[in-house]
């Protein structure tokens, strides 16, 4: 499964999806809005997606990660629009035979996904706004 | 030829549009309609040359040339996860 979806996501979603009789593992991640950021106090965070490209590349992704590593299910769950502070922006579970598999492709998921996958994070502090990684923004 | 053009991010709130139809003479490249565009965008803008393009969903590189009704992203650095 993956998706871009405006609305409040789970590990339990992304795990409950990649389960399979065959699996002894599955590794999970996920990813949070944080409170703070370069000493910064974060009001709140905003996520935009080029959607329909963002799932394409999830999908070659995983079928990279496949490729490496035995796995068996893998699903990225990304959440666009206004995310509160604590909440989860991305949750990733990969399903496999054995751990060292599951967690090797759940980290590869999530580096991946910060390289190519065609989402935007806006970043609202105390006394201003900053799309995260982007143009005039030189921090990372 | 007329190429669909699609902004996000910061360069969507640059250019406050979410995309828009250019018209571009045929045999146009990547390039090419990344020099139109840096010239709306400011050329003080350091960090320009960070901007990729998706055409029809795909990453290309600069020299890809583009074709009549393409879908054309402007991929400013990503910042998912």
């Amino acid at each position: 499964m993956f998706d871009v979806v405006e609305r409040p996501i789970s590990l339990d979603e992304a795990c409950r999806s990649v389960a399979d009789a065959s699996a002894g593992a599955v590794a999970a991640f996920a990813g949070v809005t944080r409170g703070t950021n370069h000493g910064r106090k974060v009001v709140k965070l905003e996520y935009e997606a080029y959607r329909e490209m963002a799932v394409e590349q999830l999908e070659a992704i995983a079928e990279r990660a496949a490729q490496r590593w035995e796995v068996i299910k893998i699903a990225v769950l990304h959440r666009v629009g206004e995310v509160p502070l604590g909440e989860t922006s991305v949750a990733i579970a990969v399903s496999a035979v054995h751990r060292s598999e599951a967690l090797h492709a759940c980290r590869f998921m999530i580096d991946e996904l910060k390289h190519v996958a065609p989402i935007w994070k806006k970043e609202y502090f105390e006394g201003g706004e900053v799309w995260i990684g982007s143009l005039a923004d030189c921090e990372h | 030829m007329e190429v669909e053009v699609l902004y996000f991010g910061i360069v969507r709130e640059k250019l406050s549009s979410g995309g828009e139809t250019v018209d571009l003479p045929a045999g146009a490249t990547v390039a090419d309609l990344l020099e139109v565009l840096r010239a709306r965008l400011g050329t003080d803008n350091r960090g320009a040359g960070s901007i990729r393009v998706a055409v029809n969903r795909e990453y290309v590189d600069s020299g890809h040339v583009l074709r009549d009704r393409d879908e054309v992203a402007v991929i400013p650095p990503v910042s998912g996860g």
